[in-house]
């Protein structure tokens, strides 16, 4: 058992270089992944503090920045929100828009899942409309997720998780040829994965740099749930200048745009909830 | 829901059943593709769906997905397999399986996908 008073140095230390909040009442999820980074490097808790907090070991820190963030993601999670994005925001961006790309940003892609479900709804449409093109950013602050993501390689559990068996043998292929085998991981096909380009990205950073500067499409989902309401406000105020004059912000299902009338309003598209720039925020978009 | 499961492992049939436990759904078991067919004849609409294995003795359970699918069921069919060459899975859904899942799978993975094929929640 870590005594409150170590998990409260963890929670602080988190608080600062992630922008996670750890309340009290979370301190056993932050103890049961401290002790999953202890069982995992084989070290005593003593060890694992001096490491962090005196030696700042860059491994550690890295551990533990890793299991502080929640990379919980399936295929497709809550079908409905990109059923809703794809016939209320792709599809007309397409229909109106015609020979422009589609930019979307993927702000914390996690393993990838969420990209590739975007360029796997989107490669189904460019079937029929060849025409349709699109670029993806994909970004997270933890490199180990972003390399998984960047590979595309999946264990049989995962691409189980949300995917339809028809997107499954078009967009993966299979890494091993033992039949019936149970521990066989899939890939991303290349061709689906140059679509999108991957990259480590700090939401806490005082000045973003990011490949592209706006997006018609900013996917940041069960990102903000997790900051305080002083981060939370600074990085929707940050994630407004990165949209278009039309664009448009997700958030998760469990999270919503408060207090920031002069640059949000909620946009309704079929299931899923979402943003657009207020008038005044279109108009400085428009002059930028 | 009922649902017809056929796998000619009895694990598999005490696997399905601890899944929906605690559920209101309804299982009933086939031990092969043939038993899976006959017992759909008898009520052809009593079934939600239907759940194929691929190897099983007598009728295997492409067989079965395409005699019950000739013999005009309209019953939804999702096959559950450790067969997971992408050759197999094209060629059941082409066929008209509507869903394809690989074992090993645990219960979110199967209710998902069953989710996703009747549009309904399962557990």
């Amino acid at each position: 058992m870590i005594a409150k008073e170590t998990l409260k140095i963890f929670a602080d230390l988190i608080l600062h270089e992630t922008g996670i909040v750890f309340k009290e009442s979370n301190f056993y999820q932050l103890e049961t992944r401290i002790e999953h980074i202890l069982q995992q490097n084989t070290m005593t808790l003593d060890a694992f503090i001096r490491g962090v907090i005196t030696e700042r070991r860059a491994d550690l820190l890295a551990q533990l920045h890793d299991q502080a963030t929640n990379n919980e993601t399936s295929f497709f999670r809550d079908p409905k929100v990109f059923q809703s994005l794809f016939a209320h925001v792709m599809k007309p961006f397409f229909e109106t828009k015609s020979g422009r790309t589609l930019q979307i940003w993927s702000v914390a892609c996690s393993t990838g899942q969420e990209p590739y479900s975007l360029a796997m709804e989107l490669e189904n449409y460019r079937l029929l409309k060849k025409d349709a093109s699109y670029r993806i950013l994909a970004t997270d602050y933890s490199q180990r997720v972003l390399k998984k993501a960047q590979d595309g390689i999946y264990t049989q559990v995962e691409v189980q998780r949300g995917l339809s068996a028809v997107n499954l043998v078009r967009y993966f292929e299979k890494l091993d040829n033992r039949e019936n085998a149970v521990d066989i991981r899939w890939q991303i096909k290349a061709q689906l994965r140059s679509h999108i380009e991957f990259k480590p990205f700090n939401l806490l950073a005082p000045a973003w740099r990011l490949p592209r500067p706006q997006f018609d499409l900013i996917l940041c989902r069960n990102v903000l749930i997790y900051q305080d309401p002083e981060n939370r406000r600074e990085i929707l105020k940050k994630l407004s200048q990165h949209l278009t004059e039309d664009g448009i912000l997700i958030l998760g299902c469990a999270e919503a745009i408060t207090n920031l009338p002069e640059i949000y309003v909620l946009n309704v598209v079929g299931d899923a909830t979402t943003y657009k720039l207020a008038p005044a925020a279109r108009a400085r978009t428009a002059v930028a | 829901m009922h649902i017809l499961i056929a796998d000619d492992s009895k694990s598999v049939h005490a696997f399905m059943k601890s899944l929906f436990a605690g559920t209101a759904h309804q299982l009933v078991h086939a031990q092969d593709g043939q038993d899976a067919f006959d017992q759909w004849q008898k009520q052809p609409n009593g079934f939600d769906i239907i759940l194929l294995d691929w190897e099983m003795p007598v009728l295997d359970g492409y067989g079965s997905l395409d005699k019950l699918l000739t013999a005009g069921c309209t019953t939804p069919i999702m096959m559950v397999t450790s067969k997971n060459d992408p050759s197999y899975i094209t060629k059941a859904i082409e066929r008209g399986a509507v869903e394809y899942v690989m074992k090993p799978f645990d219960r979110d993975i199967l209710f998902e996908k069953i989710e996703m094929v009747l549009g309904r929640k399962v557990a």
